[in-house]
């Protein structure tokens, strides 16, 4: 890796100074609305920054307008508010927000900012039906279907995780990628969940062979290749740096953060060229990320990676250098994503597929738990921790937090 | 618009496969792709060409990526091209599809037109037996009321032709 000439200007100038999270059940089962759990995280991960309301000045979310950054401000009786960010986009935009935060506070424009998503699909349709539209405004489909779809649906072609898996299967055919790839995937974040009494799947631990032999939803995938439908809520306080280091957690430093969308890629999955089929599209972000935390691949301790589905969790390993492109298969064979013997413990508190589907907000929370070691699948010492937002999902995000030396 | 009296119902498999139910989803067009569905109604693949540069697009759009220019037109396809990618649905994702499934999607590319990508369904091979490369070519389900889709079917392969357009 070449060596940057100056730093970025960001590089472990702000950090994430406290986090909160409501209880994650499955979709349908949350006992209160997702605005009020949207509520509940913020508070909670206020108080665990030992901070109090009256010190946030800036709000951040993704994803629509379901509850906005001003709603929540006067439900919640803030003060004055200095910074609003709405980043577009679903789970790609986990990482955004943060970043969004990072930039709001580092050129001065809020003190503390906090970022938060609620997802309550029991609440306002699943994500993985046919749907008129995208986003928190799509509606169910009629007779007939107009935009993009119109080119879709009158096919068969319906929902995400269809779309999702005709890139697999380009993986597939391209580089010999097997669905025990896939599987290797999700046993990991199963086997992270049974360490961790929170996430909706503990005490459903997944072996390889449950993994094989579960329904097929969209050829090559199976029903534990997808991320769950959850109802909770996760923020996160992102104030400066030197102010972090004041407050009685430790802090996780913002070392990196990138986001982007790669020339030729976009919404319109058929105008992609080949190779954007069998990536992440992350590519550049990628390589920006490394070089504004100033590290590579290998300092990387643990990882989050965003389980939309699991074939696109090897994508992203490709993107991010950890293996040669079209190698993710036999990288993550005999383990190599497991805690605690796994070269690149993955999804240690369980991900999207086993912990909640918070739309990736959750996975940045698991990362400051690593970082401040308190993960309950811990990695030893665990200095940088990568976090990667929505796969193939541009334009996508990620940051790498490291721990305060 | 009169009023048909043997419509079928919602869930009866109709068009010239019967490959999906009447209550499928169908294309709502508007003013950019009206000419595209139009063409399909009199059997003809089209796609979208930029009159500046000839460059061609799918999905339609109403500026040209390469150029920028918003003047196009609508080229013929020959209609023939391979199979790029393919997916088997097996869990239903709208009321629709309920009792079709497991049922195919297939990316193909055509040989002309730049190559362009296009959703359909292939006619005539089951799930399983759908493989990357085959060639096909473009057949007409006409389903009801004047809407006709193109499905694609297997071609037997010429002697001397030679791979799908590079890209």
């Amino acid at each position: 890796m070449t060596a940057v000439a100056t730093a970025w200007p960001m590089r472990d100038r702000t950090a994430i100074a406290g986090i909160g999270e409501t209880e994650y059940t499955r979709a349908g089962r949350a006992t209160r609305t997702e605005f009020e759990l949207a509520c509940e995280a913020i508070v909670a991960a206020v108080a665990d920054a030992g901070l109090t309301l009256a010190d946030v000045d800036g709000l951040c979310t993704y994803s629509g307008d379901r509850n906005t950054p001003a709603d929540v401000a006067q439900a919640l009786g803030l003060g004055d508010l200095r910074y609003v960010g709405l980043a577009p986009g679903g789970g790609n935009a986990a990482a955004a927000t943060i970043h969004d935060a990072s930039m709001a506070v580092h050129s001065e424009s809020a003190g503390v900012v906090v970022c938060y998503r609620s997802l309550c699909q029991g609440q306002f349709g699943r994500l993985g039906q046919a749907r008129d539209g995208r986003g928190q405004s799509a509606s169910p489909v009629g007779a007939t279907i107009g935009g993009r779809d119109q080119f879709h649906m009158p096919f068969g072609l319906m929902s995400p995780v269809q779309r999702y898996a005709l890139d697999a299967r380009r993986h597939m055919h391209r580089y010999g990628t097997r669905s025990e790839h896939f599987g290797a995937v999700s046993v990991a974040s199963y086997g992270h969940a049974q360490r961790n009494p929170r996430a909706v799947m503990y005490g459903r631990p997944l072996t390889m062979e449950d993994h094989q032999s579960s329904r097929m939803i969209a050829d090559p995938y199976r029903l534990y290749d997808c991320c769950q439908e959850s109802d909770g809520a996760c923020a996160l306080v992102v104030t400066s740096a030197e102010r972090a280091r004041d407050l009685p957690t430790p802090p996780a430093l913002i070392a990196g953060a990138a986001q982007g969308m790669a020339a030729g890629d976009g919404l319109d999955r058929w105008a992609r060229p080949d190779d954007l089929w069998t990536s992440a599209g992350m590519v550049t972000t990628a390589r920006d990320l490394y070089a504004r935390a100033g590290i590579g691949p290998d300092e990387i301790d643990v990882a989050q990676l965003y389980e939309n589905f699991t074939g696109q969790v090897l994508m992203t390993i490709e993107d991010f250098g950890f293996c040669p492109r079209g190698e993710s298969g036999p990288f993550v064979e005999d383990g190599r994503l497991e805690w605690p013997d796994g070269g690149l413990p993955t999804n240690t508190s369980g991900g999207n597929l086993a912990e909640a589907y918070i739309h990736g907000l959750s996975l940045v929370v698991e990362g400051v738990r690593q970082i401040r070691g308190t993960s309950t699948a811990q990695v030893d010492g665990a200095e940088h921790c990568l976090v990667v937002a929505g796969p193939t999902a541009p334009p996508s995000s990620a940051l790498i937090l490291r721990r305060d030396r | 618009m009169t009023t048909r009296t043997d419509e079928p119902a919602a869930s009866e498999l109709v068009g010239t496969f019967g490959l999906f139910p009447a209550d499928m989803p169908r294309p709502r067009a508007d003013d950019l792709t009206a000419p595209y569905w139009e063409a399909c109604a009199g059997h003809q693949l089209v796609i979208q060409q930029c009159g500046a540069c000839g460059h061609h697009r799918h999905l339609p759009t109403r500026i040209c990526p390469r150029c920028q220019s918003d003047s196009f037109g609508w080229d013929p396809s020959a209609g023939t091209g391979r199979i790029y990618s393919h997916v088997t649905v097996h869990h239903p994702a709208h009321a629709a599809v309920r009792d079709v499934v497991p049922y195919s999607v297939v990316v193909v590319r055509l040989d002309d037109c730049d190559g362009v990508l296009i959703v359909s369904n292939l006619v005539g091979v089951a799930p399983d037996d759908i493989e990357i490369d085959t060639p096909v070519h473009v057949v007409w389900d006409d389903l009801d009321d004047g809407v006709s889709l193109y499905r694609f079917a297997v071609s037997e392969p010429a002697v001397s032709e030679p791979a799908g357009g590079a890209r």
